[in-house]
């Protein structure tokens, strides 16, 4: 089953499809998802979560700690520089500063330059990892987190913020708990889980969760679409749980980091 | 920033753990809500609304446009805030910017919906007059006067309120081939289309202090606040949007029961508003 799902959805978005079957397709989704009915949540989280994740730290050198992040399409570099002089003159004060930016390559979207319309990712990397940082141990300094996607393949944020976290703890930076994060669109009646960039344009509503599993607290949630209160505690509740296993994966790969690129 | 001495804080987080606000006020008790509508002659709709001391005007003009390629049975919508420097001289310039970025994208993710249009504020249907030829664009535009906390509120409050004040002018489409298929539109000056805004969500904060959490923070007491949620809820009861503010992460049970006070208290606001928009039409026919 989980291979005909697997075969079908890559048929669905494979990108050498014409742009006009993309309808289509979004309306097979959904059959598949209503064939699965109820377990259509965990296979794609299985599916998802599974086969198509590449973590891993040090890409770049000059950077006090950086991460690499690949899930399906979706890649993402975060460099990590700091506690440093803060660059801009600017008053004491006794804690550190995290200064969050999040740029797209030209070349990450289908349309050259789309991606500079995601200006509100920097602050939302800010607000998810704000919580997650002891600013108190670096006073009167900066910590600078670069995250450039280099391809857009949905689900960028949450991405991003996991990645941002790896990268955070590779500097050696001290944190409360790693901060990960998930998304789910919700299609018709079902909630998909780590949508494709096609599966969030035809989405009716997306939410977003960035967790701290140790610690067991939500650091940033947001929501969009019509949603009932049953199905948000549902959905919440699936992130959740793919967080604390997105977790231990990074988790895995901070204590190990020699044995990543060939998983 | 607001200043503040220990023994302000101290007052202010202990009022809030007592259910007594510095301005007398309960947990869950709004400000005095004023609201005006036509204000601005030149836009379609536009509406004021003051939350005690904050003020916050927003307007809605309707252009003509075209519709995109992948939603050709679809108008378009954007909205946009802008935080005046005569509301704290810390908006000069790009001071504003960052704040303006923050509201502008939380009342989008609120008020329009998944991309599909599920569970949008406004109908984009209705906003076709060709179907992949002609649309109305709508701007909204929101403008922070005066600012004393509960901004996001305030102008979701406002833009609700616009939106029952707009009139989209009646068009009258001739097509003829002459002109490549390209129709000809006659924009009427005199009818008026109005809105359905029944659909039009209304945003409640509620911004964690200590352990309980408020409604109608001021400046004051949003400075004292761990972190607020933001929901945004539709007259029929259902959450179509939510954005958390402030650093510190929150257990997801306290999120789930802020939910539900959010929407309990959504209820009590609606009819806040439409007796504050009552009261502005009374004063508009004297």
């Amino acid at each position: 089953m989980m291979e005909l799902l697997d075969f079908m959805l890559s048929w669905c978005f494979s990108s050498t499809q014409p742009k006009g079957y993309m309808l289509c397709s979004t309306v097979f989704l959904r059959r598949i998802c209503t064939l699965l009915s109820v377990s259509a949540d965990d296979a794609i989280m299985l599916l998802l979560l599974g086969n198509t994740e590449v973590m891993q730290t040090g890409p770049t050198t000059a950077a006090s700690g950086s991460a690499y992040a690949e899930f399906g399409k979706t890649k993402v570099i975060v460099s990590v520089f700091g506690p440093r002089e803060s660059k801009k003159a600017m008053l004491y004060s006794d804690t550190g500063r995290l200064n969050c930016s999040v740029s797209y390559t030209t070349f990450a979207t289908g349309i050259r330059g789309q991606g500079l319309e995601n200006k509100e990712y920097s602050g939302m990397l800010h607000k998810a990892l704000e919580g997650a940082v002891m600013l108190h141990t670096f006073p009167k300094t900066t910590v600078d987190v670069f995250a450039l996607v280099l391809e857009s393949g949905g689900s960028d944020l949450p991405i991003i913020i996991s990645c941002a976290s790896l990268a955070l703890a590779d500097a050696g930076i001290m944190m409360y708990d790693l901060v990960t994060s998930v998304s789910v669109s919700c299609l018709g009646k079902n909630v998909l889980i780590d949508p494709t960039s096609d599966e969030e344009a035809w989405q009716d509503g997306g939410l977003m969760v960035s967790y701290m599993p140790a610690r067991k607290e939500i650091t940033q949630l947001t929501l969009t679409g019509e949603w009932t209160d049953g199905k948000i505690t549902n959905a919440v509740e699936l992130c959740m749980d793919a967080c604390s296993k997105l977790c231990e994966i990074l988790r895995e790969r901070l204590k190990d980091p020699a044995s990543l690129a060939s998983e | 920033m607001v200043g503040l001495s220990e023994g302000e804080k101290h007052f202010i987080r202990g009022g809030i753990a007592q259910d007594l606000r510095a301005d007398g006020r309960t947990r869950l008790q709004f400000r005095a809500l004023t609201v005006e509508t036509g204000i601005i002659p030149q836009a379609n709709g536009s509406a004021r609304v003051r939350m005690g001391a904050t003020e916050v005007i927003a307007s809605v003009k309707a252009e003509l446009g075209k519709p995109t390629i992948l939603h050709p049975d679809k108008g378009k919508v954007s909205i946009y805030v802008d935080c005046s420097p005569t509301a704290a001289p810390m908006f000069e310039g790009r001071g504003s910017e960052e704040l303006s970025a923050e509201l502008s994208v939380a009342l989008q993710r609120c008020l329009l919906g998944g991309k599909s249009g599920a569970g949008a504020a406004i109908d984009l249907s209705s906003l076709i007059v060709v179907e992949g030829k002609a649309c109305w664009d709508l701007y909204i535009d929101g403008l922070v006067v005066s600012s004393d906390g509960n901004l996001l509120d305030a102008l979701a409050a406002a833009i609700k309120v616009a939106l029952s004040d707009t009139g989209i002018p009646k068009v009258n489409v001739s097509l003829n081939n002459e002109t490549d298929g390209e129709p000809e539109v006659d924009i009427s000056d005199e009818e008026f289309l109005q809105f359905d805004t029944s659909g039009v969500p209304v945003i409640i904060t509620l911004t964690k202090v200590g352990k309980h959490y408020i409604v109608d923070a001021t400046s004051e007491e949003e400075s004292q606040m761990s972190s607020a949620v933001s929901v945004s809820v539709n007259s029929h009861g259902q959450i179509c949007g939510l954005t958390k503010r402030g650093g510190a992460g929150l257990d997801p049970s306290v999120i789930f029961d802020m939910i539900s006070v959010a929407k309990n208290v959504s209820q009590r606001f609606y009819t806040l508003l439409e007796s504050a928009i009552a009261a502005a039409e009374a004063a508009a026919d004297e």
